[in-house]
């Protein structure tokens, strides 16, 4: 199993620490405790980010428990997060 | 934990001993790698700028000459100017005299016969001013009188949970020890702005936080750009970072936890009255942020890295580190330390801070870097603007 790291309990992303297949299961982790498992719904790259909820469309994506960018659209758990689907704030609002 | 360095006539302690061949501008800089090649014990850098620059731009330049030569690091300097550049030789002279008192030099090539007389008389002066720098001795000295720059580059999500809080941690140690420690990168700033904002010493440091970052980003919508669309790199997107957001969150991790007390403009050298955190603001390109602190003052730099870069800089040593476990394998030729074992637990961050920390110290007492063994010298200097 790959574990998924969630830096901050108010974050919806997780980062997997090797790369995931597709329908692989991550163990996600606060501080090394178990939070939840996710089943990865496409391949995640190594240390590239999974949903570990539903995030819907204009929705805040939190790392570190902070805003790190706005979904362009609804993302499923389990889901890649990264360029396609996700977007900084700043250019959010010039879009 | 002793710490051996140079004390140089300005009252300031160098970590290494090197006589700078100091490049004016574009047009010396060929030239003033020839001497530098002739003269074991020289360094040397390329300067691409040094003409053609307005007065805003030309600031940067100077600021970054004046302050190379006057880094604790360098025993003596050797200016080179091709002669009629924007940064004349008089004008280097004079940013060098106001910042340290330590042997200086100059060569101009319209004036000293062409290059080939300039490099037999540079030479001949290099050549003595090393003789003198073999003669010091180290001697012991107090931690206060260290500068660390932190920076980090290549970055990719190992980088904001492994090794940027490992050089936090450093840098909290070294506070807590009376020692200062930069904060650097304004660009990576953007988004995190604010909790930087919130650990300033004063409103006024508070404000100026918050001014450095906004100053850097009005500077790219005058131009019509959004610093977004260069900041994530291709590199850190492959590896995994999205935003600039999530990228300065993870950059100022370098800075640790304590207050910050000062904020310092790019490459302006850092009052021995100012210890503790302090920020400088400099862009997010390496080797220029790198020159920045140098030009400060800082003898040594600590410079993670989750993509993995060979860089160094010419007159101080920088230690590079990696969260990222496959990097470190695959360059362990470039990289010092690998700070992979927070990711899985294996050590914490406040374990491999201490290792670092020891680290750091053999480096200030003689032991090379791998990109000093190496000779890695990329410099870069901030711009305000594009060349007339």
């Amino acid at each position: 199993m790959v574990q998924g790291l969630i830096i901050h309990p108010e974050d919806n992303v997780a980062v997997v620490t090797s790369t995931v297949p597709k329908g692989g299961i991550v163990d996600c982790t606060i501080d090394g405790k178990s939070f939840c498992t996710v089943i990865a719904r496409e391949e995640i790259p190594i240390y590239h980010k999974i949903a570990i909820q539903f995030i819907p469309q204009n929705a805040a994506i939190k790392k570190y428990g902070y805003v790190t960018g706005v979904a362009v659209c609804d993302i499923a758990q389990g889901s890649h997060v990264h360029c396609h689907n996700i977007v900084s704030c700043s250019l959010k609002e010039e879009a | 934990m002793n710490l051996y360095g140079y004390r140089r006539p300005d009252g300031r302690i160098g970590i290494r001993n090197h006589v700078l061949i100091l490049p004016a501008s574009i047009c010396a800089t060929d030239t003033a790698r020839m001497v530098a090649r002739q003269v074991e014990g020289t360094v040397t850098f390329n300067n691409h700028l040094g003409c053609s620059q307005v007065p805003s731009d030309m600031r940067y330049t100077m600021d970054v000459l004046g302050g190379f030569a006057a880094n604790p690091n360098v025993y003596g300097t050797i200016i080179v100017a091709d002669g009629c550049e924007t940064c004349q030789c008089s004008l280097v002279e004079e940013e060098i005299r106001q910042r340290t008192n330590k042997p200086l030099a100059s060569f101009i090539i319209q004036r000293d016969g062409g290059t080939i007389s300039l490099i037999e008389k540079a030479t001949r002066a290099a050549r003595q001013m090393v003789v003198e720098a073999s003669m010091l001795r180290r001697e012991e000295f107090p931690i206060t009188e260290l500068v660390l720059g932190t920076e980090c580059g290549g970055s990719d999500p190992t980088s904001g949970i492994a090794a940027n809080p490992v050089i936090g941690e450093l840098s909290d140690l070294l506070v807590e020890l009376g020692a200062t420690a930069i904060l650097s990168e304004t660009t990576e700033f953007i988004g995190a702005e604010e909790i930087l904002a919130a650990r300033a010493k004063t409103p006024e440091i508070h404000d100026r936080i918050l001014e450095i970052v906004s100053r850097y980003e009005d500077h790219f919508i005058r131009n019509g750009e959004n610093v977004r669309r260069g900041n994530p790199t291709p590199g850190n997107i492959a590896g995994g970072l999205t935003t600039l957001e999530e990228k300065s969150l993870g950059c100022i991790h370098k800075g640790g936890s304590t207050t910050v007390n000062a904020v310092y403009d790019y490459g302006k050298q850092i009052s021995p009255k100012d210890k503790g955190l302090i920020i400088m603001d400099t862009p997010g390109n390496d080797a220029s942020s790198i020159a920045g602190m140098l030009a400060g003052g800082a003898q040594i730099c600590v410079f993670s890295t989750g993509r993995g870069t060979p860089l160094g800089a010419p007159i101080a040593p920088v230690i590079k580190i990696t969260g990222n476990h496959e990097t470190y394998m695959g360059m362990s030729d470039n990289i010092d330390f690998d700070a992979s074992a927070v990711l899985f637990r294996e050590k914490t961050v406040q374990q491999l801070g201490r290792s670092l920390l020891e680290m750091v110290i053999e480096t200030v007492n003689g032991k090379k870097t791998k990109a000093e063994s190496l000779g890695f010298t990329e410099t870069a200097i901030m711009r305000a603007c594009n060349f007339v």
